[in-house]
């Protein structure tokens, strides 16, 4: 039991807890909800008090209206009944005056009921004896009967009633007597009977009168009385029956609890449930006078009566109604005029956030604390770009230097590794060269001593047979290209002395051509315009260098071919000489043999480099060895079957120094 | 009839001397061999040549060294020096010490003759 309450405290807590995150996650909630319950409640309370007020109002006024009503309601039926009371003494000062009793009796009998119908059904006139002297009935057919009657009651003492014995002994002592109402017959007729003592003049003698008044006179009084479609006016006897009453359905019925003071002689008002169909209703009562005791109760529905004030509750209702739906409304504009900037605020925060876009601002359409905020915040957003764009500028600039700086470590690296291969090269080539010396230094003298001996011995076998002439040639061709081996390979490996001076290349060309004698089968042609001006290199070097490359070119054409020589000045930046800032010589040795297969283009310059059957492959590599000591460059293009093309650049700019 | 012209040879490779000899021997001249400088400059002292041809390099004097001393005693004998490395230098040594020519090897034996015949004629 304890636990279930422990929990069901939890339970609430948690749900209040709920609803206060709920409260919290809304700025329009804070906002609007307690403005319109306010408004509500406030609104609401006022139409209530009003209505309230009205009700009571309305129930006051009702009340003094039918008060007002049934104390004039009460005068009536009191004169009513007195009137009734003048009658009957009048009538009975007639009756004493007159001799023929019964012509009178009838004629007032008609003047009765011309002025007050059947307001009575039976009249009795005691003699101070307490004889009955006269009986009147109702009708005029009656009436026969009743003189009919009034010739036996002469004679034979007549039989009245108890109730006509009991008023008879009541007024015979000279009072009034006033019996209670009953309701009589299917008619529900309320009867009354009265009685009254009346003395003769100028006797002692006094008569009693009886009558048995028909109360349906009030009826009379009383069904006419209308206010509004249910107010009306009943009579209530001093029993608490109700004797006269609009609705017959009424008659006879005992009055509801609540009016009964007025049968004590009390006025006032009451609100209460008509027994018979349950609707609520207003009822002001008053009674008729102490002689009676009735009462007389004026009621009125309470839809009726309230029906105006209903009908303004309802006005009222909708007014509010619509005054709500606008104060809502109104608040809701209020609310989004202060609201809506800051959901901006916060979309823009949000899209900063997850997109990082600095340059969206908020709207700032608003002077008041909000667009303050606002414009802050964008003041913010301003700096923030500004810092965002700096640093992005300066890892912009600082990615650029780590290129530019990669750009040049690379270079720098490639200068590094060609460096290092030429070094590389350099050393290699020095080694080669150091052996190559002194290995064809030391073949040297031994190939002159052969030489010798083959010269001696050509001199000496002069008249030899042919064939050992022939091998003596033999011998001797032989010896002479070891020399030529050698001394290739001392040309190489010795560092030649640098002798350089003004040349044309066109005497150069001209003496190694004539030197090197290329077979008929090639045709030479050479393109050197007279005007070249002259080049600064060692014409050794240049000589040995172009008898090479030319030699070359004629073994590439074996089955003949075109060889070319050709010399031109080239502009400055030309793709030979990019490191050159003056004009240079271009002289390039063209020839249209096999060619050289590309794989071989990057490694023709290197020594012990060969395509030949014959040769150990130093050519080239001095040639550019001497090349480049003399400040030139050379290059190799080549198509396989097509021919190649080796060519020398020189600067010209020390030729004018 | 003249007496031939003698000459001398200078190498301290022997065949090199010995072939060198035969040839001019068979050419007419009187060749001498000497196997060194010293032995060289004392043949010179002794006998008097109408030349000398003498390699530079070798092991107690050089060809250079030795031209220099010929050319102190006998300033009108020519001497025909022969290298191996064609060093400059060595070359210019030579001919600022009075060599009449210098050869560089291979030296052909005709080039030899022509000069013979030239300081001879």
């Amino acid at each position: 039991m304890k636990k279930r309450s422990f929990n069901g405290v939890q339970r609430t807590m948690r749900i209040l807890g709920k609803i206060r995150s709920w409260w919290r996650r809304s700025l329009r909630r804070q906002f609007l909800i307690p403005t319109i319950g306010i408004v509500v409640t406030s609104l609401g309370a006022l139409g209530y008090w009003s209505f309230q007020i009205g009700q009571a109002s309305v129930r006051r006024e009702v009340y003094v209206h039918n008060g007002h009503m049934a104390i004039l309601v009460a005068r009536d039926i009191h004169a009513h009944i007195n009137g009734i009371l003048d009658t009957i003494r009048l009538f009975m000062t007639q009756t004493q005056a007159s001799t023929d009793i019964q012509s009178y009796q009838a004629r007032i009998m008609l003047e009765l009921r011309q002025g007050s119908p059947l307001t009575y059904r039976a009249f009795y006139i005691f003699d101070h004896a307490g004889n009955l002297t006269l009986h009147l009935a109702e009708s005029l057919e009656e009436l026969e009967h009743i003189r009919h009657l009034m010739e036996i009651t002469r004679r034979l003492p007549i039989l009245v009633s108890a109730d006509i014995r009991t008023a008879y002994a009541a007024a015979a002592n000279g009072g009034l007597y006033i019996s209670p109402v009953t309701i009589v017959g299917a008619d529900q007729v309320p009867i009354m009977i009265l009685g009254l003592s009346i003395s003769t003049p100028g006797t002692h003698e006094h008569q009693v009168v009886v009558a048995e008044v028909d109360l349906r006179s009030v009826w009379r009084q009383i069904d006419d009385i209308r206010m509004g479609k249910t107010g009306r006016v009943f009579v209530v006897s001093d029993a608490g029956i109700i004797l006269a009453h609009p609705n017959r359905r009424y008659i006879g019925q005992r009055l509801t609890s609540e009016l009964l003071p007025v049968t004590q002689g009390y006025e006032g008002q009451v609100e209460y449930a008509d027994p018979l169909t349950g609707r609520m209703l207003f009822a002001s009562y008053t009674p008729v006078g102490k002689l009676l005791g009735w009462g007389i109760i004026v009621e009125q529905a309470q839809a009726e009566a309230f029906a105006s004030i209903n009908a303004i509750a309802v006005a009222t209702f909708r007014v509010l109604a619509i005054a709500i739906v606008i104060a809502t409304g109104m608040m809701i504009v209020t609310a989004r005029s202060v609201i809506q900037p800051i959901y901006r605020l916060i979309l823009t925060t949000e899209t900063i956030s997850r997109t990082g876009a600095l340059t969206q601002p908020v709207p700032v359409d608003h002077e008041d604390e909000v667009g303050r905020l606002g414009a802050t915040f964008n003041l913010m957003l301003d700096r923030l770009q500004q810092s965002q764009q700096e640093v992005l500028t300066l890892n912009k600039e600082l990615e650029e230097r780590v290129i530019e700086r990669t750009a040049q470590l690379g270079a720098a690296n490639n200068d590094l590794r060609e460096a290092q291969e030429q070094l590389v090269r350099r050393e290699k080539l020095a080694v080669l060269g150091q052996m190559a010396g002194s290995v064809g230094h030391e073949l040297r003298t031994p190939l002159a001593t052969i030489s010798n001996a083959v010269y001696y011995l050509t001199m000496v076998l002069s008249n030899a047979d042919e064939t050992t002439r022939e091998y003596l040639d033999i011998i001797g061709s032989e010896v002479r290209r070891a020399e030529k081996i050698i001394a290739d390979l001392l040309d190489f490996s010795r560092v030649k002395s640098l002798n350089r001076q003004a040349v044309q290349v066109a005497d150069v060309v001209a003496l190694v051509l004539a030197k090197t004698a290329p077979p008929d089968t090639i045709r030479v042609t050479t393109d050197i315009p007279a005007d070249l001006p002259p080049i600064l290199v060692d014409p050794t070097h240049l000589e040995q260098v172009l008898h090479n490359l030319i030699s070359n070119a004629c073994q590439a054409m074996p089955q003949g071919g075109t060889l070319s020589v050709i010399c031109k000045q080239c502009s400055l930046l030309s793709e030979y000489c990019l490191q050159m800032t003056e004009h240079c010589l271009l002289i390039t040795v063209s020839d249209t043999g096999c060619g050289i297969a590309p794989e071989h283009l990057e490694t023709i310059f290197e020594p012990l480099f060969t395509t030949k059957p014959k040769g150990i492959g130093l050519g080239l590599a001095v040639c550019k060895n001497l090349v480049e000591a003399n400040g030139g460059t050379l290059g190799v293009t080549s198509h396989e079957n097509h021919g190649t093309t080796f060519t020398l650049v020189f600067p010209m700019k020390e030729i004018s120094a | 009839m003249n007496t031939p012209p003698t000459v001398l040879i200078v190498d301290d490779d022997r065949m090199m001397a010995k072939t060198l000899a035969d040839i001019l021997r068979l050419k007419h001249y009187i060749a001498e061999i000497a196997h060194s400088g010293s032995e060289a400059l004392a043949r010179v002292q002794q006998n008097g040549f109408d030349c000398v041809i003498s390699d530079i390099k070798m092991p107690d004097m050089n060809g250079v060294e030795l031209c220099r001393r010929i050319k102190q005693a006998n300033p009108d004998l020519p001497v025909i020096l022969m290298t191996a490395y064609s060093e400059e230098t060595l070359i210019r040594q030579g001919k600022t010490e009075g060599a009449s020519v210098v050869l560089t090897k291979p030296v052909k034996i005709d080039v030899i003759l022509k000069f013979l015949t030239e300081f001879n004629g």
